[in-house]
């Protein structure tokens, strides 16, 4: 990769399509279109991969799909956050946000304080 | 959406998916041009972005966690289309696997319907006899006013009930039948839970006499046997032991009573008993038959119950006119399984049976991986093509492993089929046995479950090496078609060798013990020269009435003896309570001068013709003659054993003894005779033998009579029926049979096994055969090119005929030396089934041995001799 842009950490993909989809129903090429958006100059989302962690969550159970008439005149399949996505969600930003607060406590502390 | 509906919506989630992929592009493409792209560089761009659209399907279809499924149901696909191209492969693999989980399957369903069953009763683990323990041996008997104590404990025994074997007389037309039954006691249908096909059970609370007690309860067999499954079979009326009873109910086929093999056919409430012997309930100065059956309240554990137990036992024994009995403990045995003579009789031999069959699938497994291994090779290219192009190995391995598992459960199939035929065929000979075995073995759950687990086990076994030896492979010589064994050393060990030679040493080990059990058989059978039972035909004399006058047996012995004689065409003839390997135990206390006779006597009440009619040798005095009459002086006549304890090296000629029982009557010994055996198995007991009318009387309502005669057992039985109808019409023959066929019933266990092993022992020779002949003949077609020119360059024939049988000679000499050392490792296992040869017997191991060298030599000698037939020029020209 060129880009100076870094990678996704691992599993936070997933929390990031919940995330955009909890605003409400969203086909695949919104959600990558949001991601790409709010991620713009510091994160790279393949957009292929985008789809694999679209049908896990399904199977999970997280996300409904749903196949609508779209803006195009075509049907899309629209997804749309679940009752236990909205948990999940809730979850997993709290552990993320607790994981974040503790790096940062770490790398605040100024060396030689930490032994 | 479920994972069951993703699986089987599987088309329409790929057309969506990919309806969904295509409207991603699409999309992104018309932003693209309204972006002021062209159409084509929008479409570039977009699709560079996306990524590879292959690599994102596959990686969605594996989201949906439907894979392993699609890829087996792809496996099986591709495994059947490969199979049914090779139908010779394929069949003779179903036919090798079907044989080995046959024979696997059918002896587990013996072994689980003796060792295994439980008793159908509700809750059967919580199901106990009462014994009791004096040294090594348990007594599950008892005598009606101890139950009645133990009945009293409610708090500890939830039930308790009780029944006695016997058989029964049952008036058949004309005919009168013997069948096996029950007396139980009139709590005992309830109290256990029987379940009935047709009416109910016993409802009397008390075991006295009383007009309700003439009922009977059948068992389903005998219902459907005695009444052709009437359904209006209550009500109606059966005449057991003289007594018309109405029958009130059918148990369900399920329910056999607790003797497994000895089903009881006709159960009769514990009153019937008492009114024939009235003392019964208030008999305290002995055991009777009556085997108590308790169930344990719940949350009573066995030791508390053992505890109660033993109290009540020893309050009963310390009272004074119980104290007649010695006894050590008291223990509730698990009735869980019902009582255990069948399962002490025929486990060490069912397990035996086991092992070998167990042995011979091993063999029938080695075999199925060479043919795989030699089909490896053939494979070999196209595996090495399918690695080559990026293929996982474990997706390769697990294809050849649904090939074999498909192939095995194709096997499976087949066994069960046959297990089923052949466990028929041999229940068919334990009911040839002295005591008929009846034993309903079905193809329930356990053994299809054993059946299923066997063939899954064997698959998997079967294809795991040769499909990780096939995977495991030099791509580069394989693909450019090159032999991967190109000037190999002879004679070396590859793990097909090591196959073989492991057949051939379980072979020596099922061929070893099949010849230790056919010499048992042999020497149990062997005559000691103490008696002749060639030409003997016995029968069983019955009376038709009960309460039998004292001379009865005398005098319808002599009527029916004398009409005999006048049948010139017939031999000597008599009467006797028993014959020669009837396996009668019973001894009798006797005294011989004034010193008891340490262990009793087997008294043996005979006519005089006895000795004749078995041709019994007399070693001094005299037999008897018809002199010696009721009224003559009493007189006896006494076996060598006897002879040898009582006497020492005096001579008993003149000496007298007396039984126990009768004091007073002295007999004098006139003769003394050889030791006859009465079970093959042990040493003649000592015996006396007395005259029919003298001493002695009979308990039976039986007697058993020997006629020896050349002429056929039906004819001998037609001239004793004609004798019979004229001179004493209340008597019934019954039980014909040959002296010869008694002695197979008595050594059905011993004959089965030598049966069974020895076709086992074949089954694995043929299946060894054809494995060291597969492998050499792989071999010599491999080294076809090296064979044709050591010829072209002057080998003599005969020296590469001799190098290829030395190599199937090397691999039979590792594999009879493994099996000889096996045999001797697992001795111990089979020596309790043998009589007369030790487990270690050198001259059957030897013979073992010499079998398998010769199968071996045979094995390699055909494709020896294709071997030396190569022609120099053919092979030279091919390459």
């Amino acid at each position: 990769m060129t880009s100076p842009k870094s990678d996704l950490p691992q599993g936070t993909l997933d929390l990031l399509i919940l995330k955009v989809v909890a605003v409400g129903p969203l086909h695949g090429y919104a959600i990558a279109q949001r991601m790409q958006q709010i991620s713009r100059s510091v994160v790279q989302v393949q957009q292929g991969t985008l789809y694999p962690a679209l049908h896990r969550l399904e199977n999970r159970g997280f996300l409904k799909a749903e196949w609508k008439l779209s803006d195009t005149g075509r049907e899309a399949k629209f997804y749309r956050l679940t009752r236990p996505g909205r948990a999940h969600l809730e979850q997993e930003t709290a552990s993320w946000e607790r994981l974040i607060d503790a790096i940062a406590l770490i790398l605040r502390t100024p060396e030689g304080e930490t032994s | 959406m479920t994972w069951w509906y993703r699986l089987v919506r599987r088309r329409q989630l790929e057309q969506q998916l990919d309806a969904e992929l295509r409207d991603h592009l699409q999309r992104q493409i018309a932003d693209y041009v309204s972006e002021g792209l062209s159409e084509a560089d929008a479409r570039r761009r977009a699709a560079l972005e996306f990524g590879g659209l292959e690599q994102i399907r596959e990686q969605c279809r594996d989201a949906r966690g439907t894979r392993f499924v699609e890829d087996a149901v792809q496996d099986t696909r591709y495994a059947l289309r490969t199979l049914v191209k090779r139908p010779g492969f394929t069949t003779a693999v179903i036919l090798l696997l079907g044989l080995g989980i046959g024979v696997n399957t059918a002896i587990f369903s013996l072994l689980h319907a003796v060792l295994f069953r439980e008793v159908a009763v509700p809750a059967p683990n919580e199901i106990y006899f009462l014994a009791h323990r004096h040294g090594e041996r348990s007594h599950a008997t008892s005598n009606y006013p101890l139950l009645e104590r133990v009945r009293d404990r409610s708090d500890v025994f939830d039930i308790l009930t009780a029944y006695s074997r016997t058989t029964f007389k049952v008036a058949a037309g004309d005919e009168v039948e013997r069948v096996a039954g029950e007396y139980v006691m009139g709590n005992y249908h309830g109290a256990l839970g029987v379940r009935f096909a047709v009416g109910r059970g016993f409802s009397a609370e008390s075991d006295r006499p009383s007009s309700d007690a003439f009922v009977a309860v059948l068992s389903h067999r005998y219902w459907a046997r005695a009444f052709n499954r009437a359904p209006d079979v209550v009500g109606r009326q059966l005449t057991v032991d003289g007594r018309a009873l109405t029958i009130v109910g059918v148990t369900v086929p399920a329910f056999e009573g607790f003797t497994p093999g000895h089903p009881p056919d006709i159960t009769l409430p514990l009153a019937m008993k008492v009114a024939e012997r009235p003392d019964y309930l208030t008999m305290h100065d002995t055991w009777t038959s009556l085997v108590p059956v308790v169930r344990l309240k719940p949350g009573v554990s066995e030791q508390q119950a053992t505890t109660a137990l033993d109290l009540i036992f020893r309050q009963y024994l310390s009272e004074p006119e119980n104290a007649w009995y010695k006894t050590d403990s008291t223990v509730l045995l698990s009735a869980r399984r019902g009582s255990g003579e069948l399962r002490q009789r025929y486990s060490a031999s069912l397990m035996v049976l086991m092992g070998m069959v167990l042995v011979v699938l091993v063999i029938a497994i080695a075999n199925f991986a060479l043919l795989q291994l030699a089909r490896g090779s053939a494979r070999a290219k196209e595996m090495s093509i399918r690695l080559s192009i990026g293929a996982g190995r474990w997706r390769l391995v697990r294809q050849l492993m649904t090939e074999s598992v498909l192939l095995a459960l194709a096997g499976g199939t087949l066994g069960v089929i046959l297990a089923s035929w052949g466990t028929s065929a041999i229940t068919s000979f334990f009911r040839a046995d002295h005591f008929p075995v009846v034993l309903n073995v079905q193809a329930g759950g356990a053994v299809l479950a054993f059946a299923l687990a066997t063939t899954l086990i064997t698959g998997l076994v079967c294809g795991l090496t040769p499909a990780l030896a096939a995977t495991r492979l030099d791509l580069v010589s394989a693909l450019k078609d090159l032999p991967a064994s190109t000037g190999a050393r002879v004679g070396r060990w590859t793990v097909r060798r090591a196959l073989v030679a492991g057949q051939v040493a379980l072979c020596l080990l099922l061929v070893t013990g099949a010849g230790l059990l056919v010499r048992t058989l042999h020497n149990l059978q062997a005559p000691d020269g103490s008696f002749s039972g060639a030409g003997v035909t016995l029968f069983g004399i019955e009376a038709r009435g009960a309460d039998l006058p004292e001379d009865y047996w005398p005098r319808a012995c002599a009527a029916v003896l004398d009409r005999l004689s006048q049948h010139r065409e017939l031999g000597s003839s008599a009467c006797a309570t028993s014959t020669p390997l009837d396996l009668t135990e019973s001894r009798r206390g006797a005294v011989a001068g004034t010193t008891p006779i340490a262990g009793g006597v087997l008294a043996n009440v005979v006519t005089p013709e006895f000795f004749g009619a078995f041709s019994i040798p007399l070693v001094r005095g005299r037999g008897f003659t018809s002199q010696d009459s009721p009224n003559a002086p009493l007189v006896g006549i006494i076996n060598e054993r006897l002879a040898r304890m009582a006497f020492g090296d005096t001579d008993p000629l003149g000496r007298t003894f007396h039984f126990r029982s009768a004091p007073n009557q002295a007999i004098t010994i006139v003769g003394v005779v050889r030791d006859v055996r009465h079970n093959p198995r042990e040493a003649a007991s000592p015996t006396v033998y007395t005259v029919l009318g003298q001493v002695g009387e009979i308990d039976d309502d039986w007697i058993t009579l020997a006629v020896r005669s050349s002429n056929d057992r039906r004819v001998v039985a037609d001239t004793l029926r004609s004798v019979i109808a004229a001179v004493r019409s209340d008597l019934i023959v019954t039980r014909p049979r040959t002296f010869d066929e008694q002695m197979g019933g008595l050594l059905t266990r011993e004959r089965v096994l030598a049966l069974l092993s020895g076709w086992f022992g074949v089954l694995a020779l043929v299946l060894a055969c054809v494995g060291l002949y597969g492998v050499m003949s792989q071999d010599v077609t491999r080294r076809r090119q090296e064979i044709g020119i050591r010829l072209a360059l002057g080998a003599e024939p005969s020296r590469v005929l001799g190098g290829v049988i030395r190599e199937a000679a090397l691999v039979g000499v590792v594999g009879i030396l493994v099996g000889a050392a096996a045999a001797m490792a697992t001795s111990k296992l089979i020596s309790g089934l043998l009589f007369d040869v030790s487990a270690r017997d050198p001259l059957t191991l030897a013979g073992a041995a010499a079998i398998l060298a010769i199968t071996t030599l045979l094995a390699g000698y055909l494709p020896a001799r294709r071997a030396a037939r190569v022609d120099p020029t053919m092979v030279l020209r091919s390459n």
